[in-house]
This record gives structure tokens, C-alpha cells and sequence, in this order.
């Protein structure tokens, strides 16, 4: 045997150097595939007792992210903000048109609202909101109209659209009677009393999570948090200054969520859709109550495609799901905004969950992102919360202004009978451009981490100065018409242009 | 796991390696100095992986920004982990 060029020893060097390659490619590899796995879509990797993020290391006594500085009050939904009390102005059908027209109701809500929550008198600042503010951007809603439409029937939208509308086009059950019937109908004659408050909590969370949830947790039904008006199932609506009765048995609130799919998100304000969130997070509901009924206990579901008498989102922060952040929605540290949730009332005794302080709203304070990409401007840009709105100090969200910069984009618009494009609705860009918004991996679970454990707040510094440098966002001057783009590109999935090789008349009826 | 295995085992064969080739270039290298090696190889390695995160999240730019930060800081601790040596 002929001896060997290469010595031993070379052998050894080579051997290194062949590992230090394969370390560097196996490192590569396996991050690369860290990106990509289903896993990895924000809210997707929480599964009962699996969530990555760790609240409980967070939890506290009671909500930082918004304080009580007044007597709680329960809300109208019919006058509680712009956005309720100019609905309909088109038709002459909004509160200040009617006040002037002599409307009782409102001339009673008038005279007890003299000022809004800016100190701003009323209705003055409606008829200015009306008059003033309304009209130029509605003239970029109907400048567009042509764009939209083009966009999602025969544009780049149409996958974009066909896909969003099968979320949109479902219905689940409704209270029709009042909640002395509803609640009650269906409930077991046979109650399952549980060993213990824990126990029952943990057979309701496995429920959620088998029904898809991605995240359940529990809280008291604060009855704040419910509206004062437009209780579902009964025929009259109440008076002004009135409030439906909490029922006894609406004691837990079950929040349950899932995400929005989290690529289209990306693409928002024009490709993606909220009803990606709402409609599996009313299912997931919608099954938890069946089963509290089956188990003897009362239940409602609160959810976006079953109806509301409560906001939803106060519930999800006093239930631990993350921070009432500067967009006024619920921020979690694991999936930004990016979750819309629904909520289970019920007696059933249930052990609850706490609060978090994982340092989002601290972040809010210096970050801003939202509110510089808004292009309508409804988002606060105080450094601190500082509108007080029915005992509660937060940061102001003008939901006039922000309803109109949904027109604007891809939504609400009449689109053709039967074309796709009503399945479009813009535009939670706030929450695609939030830095929270980020996917499930080593890499950005590492900057979580690395923010929420910060007691100094130089990690927040650190990451939203390396987020404003690297992290790029398109333009809001692009999202609208005539260009329609997103904050982000499309995924490969909903670009039409890939998929589809022309659009014709469908022959309606025929084979 | 896989990868975890895979990179453990070549970044051993990469030490022995070049324990191998510091031995026939004479140096003695002190615990201290295999330590800064081991955190500087580390690093990069840290680097690599936000590179290859950030490239199939599409996310370039800030792969790139990382991985240049994170190999110069490595570069830096393995110079100077191995300058006292080469002067020696």
C-alpha cells in the first residue's frame, strides 16, 4: 500500500476546516428554515401550555398599559365617538344633522356633551368634522373609485379578494331573544360541578385550543367594559343616558383569539383582511360556549361575526393577552397586533388569568412608527396617554378620520354584485408597520425578550433605532390609488398576475 | 436538532483543526485566548443565523446589517485572542 500525500496531521486540518463550512451551513440552513416553518406565523406556535412568550413571568396586579382616572363609564355606541355620531352623514342621517333638524335624542345627548373629549365644544366640532374635514378626503375616496374597483376585479387584487370574501361570507348564530332565553337555551339539565376553579379553567382553555384558539385566557367581566346600549335579542334599543342590566351569570370573560393571516397582513392596507382573524376567533367562540352549555352552565358569545354589547379589547388586556398599546388595540409581546379576539361570557367558576407588564406600552411611548405611517392621522403622537375617555386614560385614536382612511384604500367602496372585491377591507396598516409585528423566531423572540426584560429601557432604544434602520416600509403615498401597493409585497400566494392568465364574463347558469 | 448536531460536531473538528495548524506554527494559546476563539466563533455563527432568518423573511437589509456586525466584532475578538501569539 502506497504511503498516503497527506499526513495525518493535514488530515486533521482539513477535517476542521471541512467542520467549520458545515457548521456555518448547518447554522444557515436551520435558520433559514426558522423563518419559513408554520410555526413561525405569529400566534401559531401558542398551543395549550406551549406559548413561547412566558407571561407569567410578566403578570401583575392589575392593567399598566391604561389607568383609571374617573368614574368608570359604560359607553353609547350611538354617540361615543365621531365615528358613531357622523355615520351616515351622506343621507343626512348623522347626530349633528339631526340636531339641527330638531331631534330630540340628540338634542338631549347634545346638551348633556357640551364639550368632547378634547375639550372641544359640541356640536360644533361635529358640523366641522362634517362640513370641513370630510369633504377633500372623501373627494380621494371617490378620485380612486375607479382604481379600487379595477383592483380588485380585474387587478392585482382579485385573488387578494376571492380569498378574503370566503372568510367574510359565513355566518354563526345570533342572540334572537333576550339574554334570560339565549344564554340559557341549549343548557344541560345535568351540571358538571369541577373539582376546582383551575381545573375548570384548564378543560376551557383545552376546548379553545382544540377549536383552533391560539391563545385563551380568562378575566372578570369587567362592566365597564360593556356598552350601555344595543343589547342583542330584544326590540327596543335603550334611551340615552340609560344602560342594559349586566346579567347575574356574565361573571368570567373567556377571551379567546387567533391571528390574521400573517403574510397578507403584511401586504395590508390592500391585500389582506380582518375576517381572517374574526371569523376563526368567533368559530373558536362560538364552540366554547356550546360546550359551557353542555357542561350546565349559561353562556354568550361576544365576537366580530356574532355581534357585540362589550369593546373587546380592554377584556384581552386585563386578561394578560398584552398592553393597551398607541393604537388603542391590544399589543401582544408575541404577536403585535396582529389577533382579533372574541369573548365567552359566563358563571361557569373559572380560575383567572393576570395582566401583563411586558414593557409594550413603554415602547409605544418612544416608538411612534403607527402614527408617522397614518396617513390620516388619527393616531396619537403624545409621548404619554393623555385622552381620558370615560374614566380612562389612554392615547387618543380618532376613529372618524381612521374609518375614512379605510375608504380610502380598499375598502368600503359598493363593489359590482358578485365581484370579489367587497371581501377586501382595509387597512390595519398600524398593525403591519408596528415593529411588534414580527414573526415567531429565535431571531425576533430574542429582541422580545431582550425589550420585555429591560428594566432601563435601553433595549427599547437600541432596537427601534436598529428598526428604523433596517426595517423598511413602503410608503403611504403608495398604498392608495392609483398605486395600491402594501406596506409590504403580496406573498407569492395572492399575486394574480402569477396565477391568473386572463378574466372573461362568466357564463352564468351553464355548463 | 439536526443542524444543532451538525454545527456542535464541525465547530469541534474546526478547533481541533486549528489546534492542529497553531501547533505546527508553534503557538501556545492560553485558556483565555480559546475562550475569546470559542465566543468570537459563536458570534459569527450568530450572524450567519440572523442572515439566513433574515434573507428568507425577506428582510435582507437587516440580515446583512447583523451578520456585518456581529463577523467584524468576531474578527475583532479573534485578532486580538491571537495577536499576543503571532508576536510571540
Amino acid at each position: 500500500m502506497a504511503d498516503s500525500k497527506v499526513s495525518r496531521r493535514d488530515f486533521i486540518k482539513g477535517l476542521g476546516a471541512a467542520g467549520a463550512v458545515a457548521s456555518v451551513a448547518a447554522v444557515f440552513t436551520e435558520a433559514s428554515a426558522a423563518a419559513k416553518a408554520p410555526s413561525a406565523y405569529a400566534g401559531w406556535e401558542n398551543r395549550r401550555g406551549t406559548e413561547y412568550f412566558d407571561r407569567s413571568r410578566f403578570e401583575v396586579a392589575k392593567p399598566e398599559s391604561y389607568q383609571v382616572v374617573g368614574t368608570l363609564k359604560r359607553r353609547d355606541t350611538r354617540v361615543y365617538d365621531s365615528r358613531a355620531r357622523l355615520g351616515g352623514h351622506q343621507r343626512g342621517e348623522d347626530a349633528v344633522t339631526k340636531y339641527d333638524a330638531g331631534d330630540p335624542f340628540w338634542a338631549d345627548y347634545y346638551a348633556k356633551n357640551p364639550a368632547d373629549g378634547d375639550g372641544l365644544p359640541q356640536p360644533d366640532t361635529d358640523r366641522m368634522l362634517r362640513d370641513e374635514w370630510y369633504p377633500p378626503q372623501q373627494a380621494i375616496v371617490e378620485a380612486g373609485a375607479e382604481r379600487r374597483t379595477e383592483f380588485a376585479t380585474t387587478g392585482e387584487g382579485f385573488l387578494a379578494a376571492a380569498w378574503s370574501i370566503a372568510y367574510q361570507d359565513f355566518s354563526y348564530p345570533r342572540p334572537s331573544s333576550p339574554p334570560e332565553e339565549a344564554d340559557w337555551e341549549e343548557v344541560s339539565t345535568v351540571r358538571g360541578e369541577f373539582k376546582s376553579p383551575e381545573l375548570a379553567s384548564k378543560f376551557i382553555k383545552g376546548i379553545a385550543a382544540n377549536f383552533g384558539a391560539t391563545l385563551c385566557r380568562i378575566t372578570e367581566a369587567q362592566p365597564a367594559w360593556f356598552y350601555a346600549n344595543g343589547l342583542r335579542g330584544v326590540e327596543e334599543d335603550v334611551a340615552i343616558g340609560d344602560e342594559f342590566e349586566i346579567r347575574p351569570w356574565w361573571k368570567y370573560a373567556i377571551v379567546v383569539t387567533r391571528p390574521m393571516e400573517f403574510d397578507a397582513l403584511g401586504a395590508d392596507p390592500n391585500f389582506g383582511n380582518s375576517y381572517s382573524g374574526y371569523n376563526p376567533s368567533t368559530y373558536v367562540a362560538t364552540h366554547v360556549a356550546r360546550s359551557i352549555k353542555a357542561l350546565g352552565y349559561p353562556s354568550r358569545v361576544e365576537a366580530p361575526m356574532a355581534g357585540y354589547e362589550m369593546f373587546v379589547v380592554p377584556f384581552a388586556v386585563d386578561a394578560g393577552f398584552g398592553e393597551l398599546a398607541r393604537t388603542c388595540n391590544c399589543v401582544s409581546p408575541d404577536m403585535g397586533g396582529n389577533f382579533r379576539q372574541s369573548v365567552v361570557l359566563t358563571n361557569l367558576p373559572l380560575a383567572m388569568d393576570k395582566p401583563i407588564n411586558a414593557g409594550v406600552a413603554d415602547f409605544c411611548k418612544k416608538c411612534k412608527i403607527c402614527s408617522e405611517y397614518c396617513w390620516t392621522g388619527s393616531i396619537s403622537m403624545d409621548d404619554e396617554p393623555n385622552w381620558e375617555e370615560a374614566g380612562v386614560l389612554r392615547w387618543d385614536v380618532n376613529g372618524f378620520t381612521c374609518s375614512m382612511g379605510w375608504n380610502q384604500v380598499s375598502g368600503g367602496d359598493s363593489y359590482p354584485e358578485n365581484a370579489p372585491g367587497g371581501g377586501l377591507r382595509g387597512c390595519r396598516a398600524c398593525i403591519s408597520v408596528c415593529p411588534w409585528y414580527r414573526r415567531t423566531n429565535w431571531l425576533h423572540n430574542s429582541v422580545r425578550s431582550f425589550v420585555a426584560n429591560d428594566p432601563t429601557g435601553l433595549a427599547d432604544d437600541f432596537s427601534l433605532q436598529f428598526e428604523r434602520a433596517v426595517y423598511e416600509r413602503r410608503d403611504p403615498s403608495l398604498w392608495l390609488a392609483p398605486e395600491m401597493k402594501g406596506v409590504h409585497d403580496e406573498p407569492d400566494w395572492l399575486r394574480t398576475a402569477d396565477f391568473i392568465k386572463s378574466f372573461s364574463d362568466t357564463p352564468l347558469g351553464e355548463a | 436538532m439536526t443542524a444543532g448536531l451538525i454545527a456542535g460536531i464541525g465547530l469541534t473538528l474546526a478547533f481541533v483543526g486549528f489546534y492542529a495548524w497553531a501547533q505546527d506554527k508553534g503557538w501556545t494559546i492560553k485558556w483565555w485566548q480559546w475562550t475569546l476563539l470559542i465566543l468570537a466563533s459563536g458570534l459569527l455563527l450568530l450572524g450567519v443565523g440572523a442572515l439566513g432568518t433574515s434573507l428568507a423573511e425577506g428582510t435582507a437589509a437587516a440580515g446583512w446589517l447583523l451578520f456585518g456586525m456581529a463577523a467584524l466584532v468576531a474578527v475583532v475578538m479573534g485578532f486580538a485572542a491571537l495577536r499576543p501569539v503571532r508576536a510571540s
